[in-house]
């Protein structure tokens, strides 16, 4: 909404109060003022006569001109080429201050010059609203103005301001003058000067039928007026229409608009000539065409409020009219219509067809239920003055929903309560009065009767917000009287999701955050899960975002790719989601390995993230959360070889539960994302935020020395390492660790076999072990790995 | 040979003896059974009774001397050889080898882990709900209209008639709101939310929301402003000014915008804050007493704020960054710059 300062002016006392102080108060009182913009600016000006101008001694293109300022003739160097003698001109004296400079004495190329012959571009008028003389040179003002004169921004009519507001939704009383200055009226105490409008009451006996048909119409009035002549409007209206941004058209046209802007209800003219009977009616349920005043034709829906005459649409209601309807140059009998639409249904049909209007917005925003009889009364009045109209015939109203009051009650100490302020019972009572609430003091409590423009109040705490804001903010307490202990915190699987990105963080791996929604390409990439359970949007921004996704690999293989095209380095990363699908909700980690581990030149270090390193991760992050490897179980993986090598991956148990996937990403998949080949890993992170964790607890220290033996065996080669460990250890209750320190299937191996060889230690806490207890237990696991694996002890 | 010829001859010796080898050489000439030192013993038995003891004393007295001035030597030479030793072990300190990088937590979850940090030490909970929200909670029970623009197709992701991606936080705190059966409630709600916005610059279809609840007895906007007081505090650094501005929100009634002065200029004007002094936060409010009601809470009794912040928005403000896509293109040249919140 662009408000004019000058407009505004004339409805409110502003006096004492700049655009800038307006637009401070307004905006710290809930209407944000965006943007003032000034039509012209500058101080020290003064109209003068050119009464010489001669040519520069010293250049081509400048003139030395004499200019008459009444009590003074100044020496001003000028550089328009339509500079000339005798015209009358803007002059900036010295010390005038114009948008971005002043002005000084100076001397140019040695002559002096004591001000300047301005343009309007350097008054800082938009140079949209400039004609093409006027852009190429100075202005040059109309010889009937006095020279002397010092209101110059009067004289060129560029002396308002406009100020751009930004009402909150819930104030569709801003979208009109009268509102505005009924607000400002209320914040800085004012007196508005709304009773001096001029009106032309009507009489509500105009023989026409008015049919309200649909529900979606609170009330319809339609206003005749002939005998009107269709001209250019006045200068007020027009300079008013054009500063809120709207354009003028005719009188007829531009009147409706103006009484919009100036009380908020919209209008819309018939040619009564067009009409082909006496009988309005206001209907929904139609599904048909309609061919509209911009000459396009559209698709009417049965939620769609038209307006019929005689079988026919003639308006769609408060967004256009129907072309064979419209008034146009000449047009003198009209049938004018005001009314009250459903502003949703209003905007369900503006917003389907793209349709926006000044008019339709303001339905959509909702208009003041009672305004019409006084903006018919006013439209009157400017028609009969303005439209030359001979005759203001009549009104009729039908009104199906008659507006009711709201009425509040309120008590001074919930307002103190409510706000935490100690305002005394003769503030609360002049902002209320200050607001036209009606304030009734009874007893203790106010009786308030709220205006038909402000819809928005509807509770006691829209009282509230209306008697802080009005009273300033600075009335707010901040001192904390918050005494309500409790204890906050995180819960475990927060926890736990914290824990996760400060072990990773910790093995060099960054975090990533990537989009939910995501298209076909990436949903390929949903692992371990039911495709079909994914949701989809109804209709989505477009292709790219049209499923909600069920796993993190695409989107993480899409970063990788981003990433890996620009060079980046140590592409390492993981992400944490959490996911819905039409059957659970869950929470995944994802981690994603491509860079070193660790690599140093100088040093010949170089351990390239695989497998192993990814395991690894794994392990240590899950011991770090108390869950022990021996938990775990890596098995084939037969359940997903799209997505990775079938040898190089494997399912994860924990407590014999599937919890992810991990192995080398296979081939064709690097190839989709083109990537780089590398490791991945997708967990479910709800089974570990349930599962046991190990308690922390003392655990006494080893008292007798322990004692180790190396073995090696030959074995199949599809005898996996879990197996050989898991052998040893239930061998003999004195193992305490096995470790596989090398495998080997080289030359001196037989076909399809390998060496295994692998560290043992013996413990006990009970003693020493002696030569004796270690060949026993040293026995069971030779008989063990012979028996169970097919084993062959090599030494 | 007598005591004196031999402790003159040992003082020459061991002055030139230069390595430990040496030293054990002639330690084990004076003082080894077979030693010079026994030899003199040797010459005892010559003696008579008074003079084997003093002569007895006198030899004690040497091999101490002897054994005194041995261990001394070697302590010297031991320390001379640690001192050869690590005077001639050389690295160049200015090389660097290894890279070790720790990680980084992503920028937004930087934010969001500070806010919630600040909030678990005033006792709130952390609660997140879910990204696949009812129309119901994110809108109904919001008190947000039937026919608020919000629930248009045009401006929400719906999945079908009831289901939608949830466009606010609040739709967590409705939910809290209808599962605590006890007051007070303290609670503070971080997740991912979605709007039907064309990403650019300035838009993303998913963001980043914190959002904060507290319902129970006597708490007034004063309160409010308090709890807001510190959060800007400790977002933007100490000393913050917060201007509140009506505003208006269905979940709240009062609503108010909440501005924090500008952490860049301290309020004196730059481009940050538009020369305005201060930047846009916080939105918020006192719960709407529907809210309330429809949860089963006498609204009569109880009272409530609410506050809600983008936690894009924060980052952005904080480090400078002008477009939002950042967060989620995941340039890691981008997400490594913000290692700390400062």
């Amino acid at each position: 909404m662009k408000i004019s300062y000058k407009w505004l002016k004339e409805l409110v006392d502003l006096s004492d109060i700049s655009p800038e102080l307006l637009a401070d108060r307004l905006t710290k009182s809930g209407l944000e003022i965006e943007d003032i913009k000034y039509q012209a600016q500058g101080t020290n000006l003064v109209i003068g006569k050119v009464i010489s101008a001669i040519k520069h001694p010293d250049s081509d293109h400048l003139q030395v001109t004499k200019v008459d300022i009444k009590n003074e003739i100044l020496d001003i160097v000028c550089g328009a080429k339509n500079c000339r003698e005798g015209i009358k001109v803007v002059v900036a004296k010295v010390g005038a201050k114009l948008p971005g400079f002043e002005i000084k004495q100076s001397k140019i190329r040695g002559v002096v010059s004591n001000g300047m012959l301005c343009s309007l571009s350097e008054l800082g008028v938009d140079i949209k609203k400039q004609s093409e003389a006027e852009l190429n040179g100075i202005k040059i003002i109309d010889d009937e103005i006095e020279i002397g004169r010092e209101d110059v921004l009067e004289i060129l009519g560029l002396d308002d301001v406009v100020l751009e507001a930004k009402p909150t939704p819930n104030r569709a009383d801003l979208f009109n003058m009268k509102g505005i200055a009924l607000e400002v009226g209320a914040i800085f105490n004012r007196k508005t000067f709304l009773d001096k409008l001029e009106f032309l009451p009507v009489k509500n006996d105009l023989d026409f039928i008015v049919q309200l048909n649909s529900d979606k119409v609170a009330s319809y009035s339609a206003l005749m007026i002939k005998g009107l002549k269709v001209k250019e409007s006045p200068k007020f209206i027009k300079d008013r229409l054009l500063s809120a941004g709207i354009s003028t058209i005719n009188n007829l046209v531009d009147i409706g608009n103006y009484v919009m802007l100036e009380l908020g209800q919209p209008f819309h003219i018939f040619d009564y000539k067009k009409l082909n009977n006496n009988v309005l009616s206001v209907e929904t349920g139609c599904n048909c065409e309609f061919e509209a005043l911009d000459e396009n034709t559209y698709a009417i829906l049965e939620n769609d409020i038209v307006i019929k005459n005689n079988q026919k649409i003639v308006a769609l209601a408060g967004v256009m009219g129907s072309n064979d309807s419209k008034v146009d140059e000449e047009s003198s009998d009209v049938l004018v219509e005001a009314a009250v639409f459903d502003n949703y249904s209003v905007r369900l049909t503006s917003k389907r067809l793209n349709l926006n209007s000044e008019s339709s917005l303001r339905f959509i925003k909702g208009i003041d239920p009672n305004v019409y009889s006084e903006a018919i009364s006013r439209l009157a009045f400017l028609m009969k003055e303005y439209g030359c109209a001979k005759e203001v015939v009549g009104v009729k109203t039908i009104v199906k929903k008659p507006f009711k009051e709201t009425e509040i009650e309120i008590s001074l100490n919930y307002i103190n309560d409510l706000l935490g302020t100690e305002f005394n019972q003769t503030e609360i009572l002049e902002v209320l009065n200050s607001l036209n609430f009606n304030p009734v003091l009874n007893g203790e409590i106010f009786k308030l009767k709220i205006p038909s423009y402000r819809l928005d109040i509807k509770i006691k705490q829209d009282i509230c917000e209306e008697i802080i804001r009005i009273k300033g903010f600075s009335k707010l307490k901040t001192n904390n009287t918050l005494s309500m202990v409790t204890v906050g915190g995180l819960n475990n699987s927060q926890k736990i999701i914290r824990k996760t990105r400060e072990i990773l963080n910790g093995y060099g791996l960054d975090e990533v955050i990537t989009y939910t929604l995501i298209d076909k390409k990436l949903k390929e990439e949903d692992l371990l899960i039911d495709p079909s359970l994914s949701y989809e949007i109804i209709s989505p921004l477009s292709e790219k975002r049209r499923y909600v996704r069920q796993g993190l690999m695409g989107s993480v293989l899409e970063c990788v790719s981003y990433n890996q095209a620009r060079k980046v380095k140590n592409i390492n990363i993981f992400e944490i989601s959490s996911f819905s699908n039409k059957s659970e909700k869950y929470t995944r980690l994802a981690i994603y390995l491509s860079d070193n581990y660790l690599a140093s030149k100088i040093n010949k270090v170089n351990i390239k993230h695989d497998f192993y390193t990814l395991k690894s991760i794994l392990l240590s992050y899950l011991k770090e959360l108390g869950i022990n490897s021996n938990r775990l179980e890596f098995k084939q993986n037969n359940k997903d070889t799209a997505h990775f090598y079938p040898y190089k991956s494997g399912i994860i148990y924990l407590d014999k539960k599937e919890i992810g996937i991990l192995g080398s990403i296979h081939p064709t998949i690097c190839e989709k994302y083109d990537i780089e080949e590398s490791v991945y890993l997708e967990i479910n992170l709800d089974l570990i935020f349930e599962c046991k964790k190990e308690k922390v607890v003392f655990k006494p220290l080893d008292r007798f020395p322990s004692s180790k033996r190396d073995i090696a065996i030959l074995v199949k080669a599809d005898i996996n390492a879990s197996s050989i460990i898991e052998t040893v250890e239930k061998s003999d209750k004195l193992v305490q660790s096995v470790e596989i320190f090398d495998i080997y299937n080289g030359i001196g191996i037989k076909e399809g076999y390998k060496s295994v060889a692998l560290s043992i230690v013996f413990n006990s806490k009970d003693n020493t072990l002696s030569e004796e207890e270690l060949n026993n237990a040293y026995q069971k696991i030779e008989f063990n790995l012979i028996n169970k694996l097919e084993a062959e002890v090599r030494g | 040979m007598d005591i004196q010829n031999l402790k003159i001859v040992f003082d020459q010796k061991i002055q030139a003896i230069q390595n430990i080898e040496k030293l054990n050489e002639l330690k084990i000439e004076y003082t080894s059974k077979k030693g010079l030192i026994q030899g003199l013993m040797q010459e005892m038995k010559n003696l008579s009774n008074e003079e084997k003891r003093s002569f007895g004393q006198k030899v004690n007295e040497f091999k101490e001397e002897v054994l005194k001035q041995i261990e001394l030597k070697e302590k010297l030479l031991k320390q001379a050889e640690l001192n050869h030793r690590i005077n001639n072990d050389k690295i160049d300190i200015t090389l660097d080898s290894y890279n070790f990088n720790r990680g980084n937590i992503h920028p937004l979850n930087l934010v969001v882990k500070e806010i919630e940090d600040l909030f678990i030490s005033m006792g709130f909970e952390v609660v997140e709900g879910s990204e696949v929200e009812s129309d119901f909670y994110n809108f109904e029970r919001a008190n947000t209209p039937l026919n608020h623009p919000a629930r248009d197709m045009q401006d929400t992701f719906y999945i079908n008639k009831e289901l939608l991606l949830r466009t606010h936080t609040t739709a967590i705190q409705t939910r809290v709101l209808d599962e605590r059966e006890t007051l007070p409630i303290k609670v503070i709600c971080p997740g991912k939310v979605y709007r039907k916005d064309d990403d650019d610059a300035t838009h993303s279809h998913q963001f980043m929301q914190i959002e904060g609840l507290v319902v129970g007895e006597n708490l007034s906007v004063s309160d409010l402003k308090a709890t807001l007081q510190k959060l800007a505090d400790k977002m933007f650094k100490n000393g913050r000014e917060i201007r509140f501005r009506p505003s208006y929100f269905p979940f709240t009634e009062p609503s108010f915008e909440v501005d924090v002065s500008c952490h860049i200029c301290n309020g004196k004007g730059c481009n940050t804050c538009k020369n305005s002094g201060f930047i846009e936060v916080l939105g918020s409010g006192m719960v709407h007493p529907k809210v309330l009601e429809d949860a089963g809470f006498d609204a009569t009794r109880y009272s409530g704020f609410a506050f809600g912040l983008g936690v894009e928005r924060i980052a952005m403000l904080k480090y400078g960054i002008d477009d939002i896509r950042n967060f989620y293109v995941n340039d890691l040249r981008f997400n490594r710059n913000f290692k700390r919140f400062e």
